[in-house]
């Protein structure tokens, strides 16, 4: 067992079942992990919505639309054509800047354990479409591996996924549940990514997270179990300071992990839906992101200002590659300009961006 | 009529400082006042006996006032039962303020919800699902949370919220504030006479500019530049409202409002004129420039056209399109 000082292990104080999910092998395995919690049986977990006291409460449901869908992108900027696998929605960490909070309709932390049906949706996919490479996560709408002390799902991705040559899952998290990593065969087929931030920020904004620290450690150990790493810095943020406190974690991952084990390093500045805005200073009012300069985008989100984020991506750039790493450091969701600006080169498009990330993790 | 008795009463036996019942919380119109004096009363009180031998006041607050200013010894009043439930009278005090005209101020919205959860005991549950929607508000409790502690503010901030005008989001941030901040808003806002969208928009930017700063509104309005504006005696309201506004973005957005400075001056320098309308893309969200102008035949196309030439030779619009 590993130890991480600041791991954070949720449990629930309410477990909701939906009536038709009752007898998933997975509701199986969360029931026994939870043996002192009683189960509460619904219809649908829809009717739950107006229940204010879901915040500690755990939902088994069924998906019921795909599992997999690209990310949405945003028009005229470059994404990289990732797909999300949509697992769970919401997480337990509680950061202040968590589009989940103002971005998901379902109420409290959902986990989807119709699992039979994602695995057979993966089928088809990987049959029918043989000649696409696939880079997948199931970070999006939640956090890829914070609910894996209950639910060991990642264990079932990885191994599904050592098999499929042409594809790769990652799992992406600021939690640092990786036991269950050790033991298995997965082909290098699996790239383990954390979210980081600056110290600053990990500790005002990201304060139900487990330490920096205990992150880059805990990338250490997949490191050595094989695994490719990936890092993300999104969102990074606007603060006094920044340049000292981001180039400090910079150098602290390649204190922990090789530049050739790394499949990719994202740069995200802060964005969030206008609404979003009044969620955040009401959830979290001292929180001061916020106070950014913030400006709405051609999508309506509010970014921040382009020479700021010009600023703070061409910086990263800068100390990313003086640790002699370089092609696997992306933009997420910016325009040709910026991406020129900041790198002094551009994919050029989504799908160039696509194929710069894909040949990082192809199977030679 | 079932239930009440028409007598006249006694001014002195009426305890106006009893205010279980009052709902309207604004002083007497003009024009009632105007009526009561040439007409007296052509509604009565409505009161209710207590248990001391007072009577306290069900509906009438506003004519009582009026009333007892004109020195009047009596008063024509109807006398409800002692028997009849508190609640009951309140709601229809209720039913008869809410059927008039003006509508409720969001004070007396707060006033009206504190009573019924405090004075009334009702749950919450019961406030929401049976008030909210005769206040014209949703079965939501999100508007407890809102309204309730209005009723707690200072004296003076709740006269303030007696006016109508005020926009609903900077009445719901004012229990927020200490009371000194809330006066320099309100004060502010009644000085600049700002509609409720510039209300709203100017008081997000103090808010944000005061925590940037860390510094408290007094402070802000105190600040070089703001104050000035404020104390110019030549400059109208709606000047004045518009250089705070100003001023206001360059300390919140900075960065933006220096590009935005610079793309300006240098059209100023290269004396691009008025009538050609250079602008940047929103917010310089991309390195598009738009240019506009009418014309209204082919020679002042031609001029027009010449002077983009101009500005082109001369590198301005090669400048323009790489700001910031």
């Amino acid at each position: 067992m590993m130890h991480f000082p600041s791991q954070k292990d949720f449990s629930p104080n309410r477990l909701i079942i939906e009536e038709p999910v009752a007898r998933e092998p997975l509701v199986n395995r969360i029931r026994q992990r939870l043996p002192q919690v009683s189960a509460e049986f619904v219809k649908d977990i829809e009717q739950l919505r107006g229940d204010r006291d879901l915040d500690d409460a755990l939902l088994l449901a069924r998906q019921r639309g795909p599992f997999l869908r690209y990310c949405p992108g945003t028009p005229r900027h470059i994404c990289c054509l990732y797909q999300n696998l949509d697992v769970a929605a919401g997480c337990d960490m509680n950061c202040t800047y968590c589009i989940l909070q103002g971005y998901l309709n379902t109420p409290g932390k959902t986990l989807y354990v119709n699992t039979g049906d994602l695995f057979q949706e993966l089928d088809k996919v990987r049959l029918q479409r043989t000649d696409q490479f696939f880079r997948i996560g199931t970070g999006e709408l939640s956090d890829s591996m914070t609910f894996d002390h209950l639910t060991g799902f990642s264990v079932d991705l990885v191994e599904y996924f050592s098999r499929w040559q042409n594809a790769i899952i990652e799992l992406k998290s600021k939690n640092v549940h990786i036991d269950h990593l050790a033991a298995l065969q997965h082909n290098r087929r699996t790239v383990v990514s954390w979210s980081v931030n600056a110290e600053p920020i990990c500790r005002s904004e990201e304060s139900g997270a487990p330490t920096l620290t205990d992150r880059l450690q805990a990338a250490a150990k997949v490191q050595e179990m094989g695994y490719w790493l990936g890092f993300h810095f999104d969102p990074m943020i606007w603060f006094d300071g920044w340049e000292d406190h981001y180039r400090e974690t910079v150098a602290r991952i390649f204190q922990f992990a090789r530049p050739d084990n790394i499949a990719w390093i994202s740069l995200g500045a802060l964005r969030y839906p206008a609404a979003m805005e009044e969620v955040i200073r009401e959830r979290h009012p001292h929180s001061r992101i916020v106070l950014g300069e913030l400006l709405p985008g051609p999508d309506k989100k509010r970014r921040y200002f382009k020479t700021l984020r010009i600023e703070l991506f061409r910086r990263m750039v800068e100390w990313i590659r003086a640790y002699g790493y370089d092609n696997g450091v992306y933009l997420c969701m910016e325009s040709d300009e910026v991406w020129h600006k900041a790198f002094g080169w551009s994919p050029g498009s989504s799908a160039g961006l696509k194929k710069l990330l894909d040949d990082r993790v192809r199977v030679r | 009529m079932n239930g009440y008795r028409f007598v006249l009463v006694p001014v002195a036996e009426i305890a106006a400082e009893d205010e279980t019942f009052r709902v309207a919380l604004d002083p007497p119109e003009a024009s009632l006042r105007a009526s009561v004096a040439a007409h007296g009363l052509l509604q009565p009180l409505r009161l209710q006996l207590r248990a001391d031998g007072r009577y306290r006041l069900v509906s009438g607050f506003k004519r009582f006032h009026l009333v007892h200013e004109l020195g009047w010894e009596q008063v024509p009043a109807l006398v409800v039962s002692e028997r009849q439930n508190d609640l009951a009278l309140y709601t229809s005090s209720l039913q008869e303020r809410l059927a008039a005209p003006k509508p409720l101020s969001p004070l007396e919205i707060a006033e009206v919800l504190s009573k019924l959860r405090a004075v009334f005991a009702l749950s919450e549950e019961i406030v929401v699902r049976d008030f909210m929607p005769s206040l014209g508000l949703g079965r939501n409790r999100i508007w407890l949370e809102r309204y309730l502690p209005l009723s707690g503010l200072d004296e003076r901030s709740k006269t303030e919220l007696l006016r109508e005008g005020l926009s609903l989001d900077v009445v719901f941030a004012l229990p927020a504030l200490a009371a000194e901040e809330r006066h320099h808003l309100l004060d502010l806002f009644k000085a600049l006479r700002l509609g409720k969208n510039k209300q709203s928009e100017m008081y997000s930017l103090i808010r944000d500019v005061c925590r940037m700063q860390r510094r408290s509104i007094g402070a802000l309005l105190q600040q070089q530049g703001l104050a000035e504006i404020l104390a110019d005696v030549e400059l109208t309201s709606t000047q004045k409202a518009e250089r705070c506004k100003e001023l206001l973005m360059r300390l919140r957005y900075p960065h933006f409002s220096r590009a935005l400075q610079a793309f300006h001056d240098l059209l100023k320098e290269a004396g691009v004129p008025p009538a050609l309308r250079i602008s940047p893309s929103p917010f310089f969200n991309s390195e598009e420039v738009s240019i506009a102008f009418s014309f209204k035949d082919e020679n002042e196309f031609r001029r027009w056209m010449g002077e983009l030439q101009r500005l082109d030779a001369e590198g301005v619009i090669e400048k323009l399109v790489h700001l910031p």
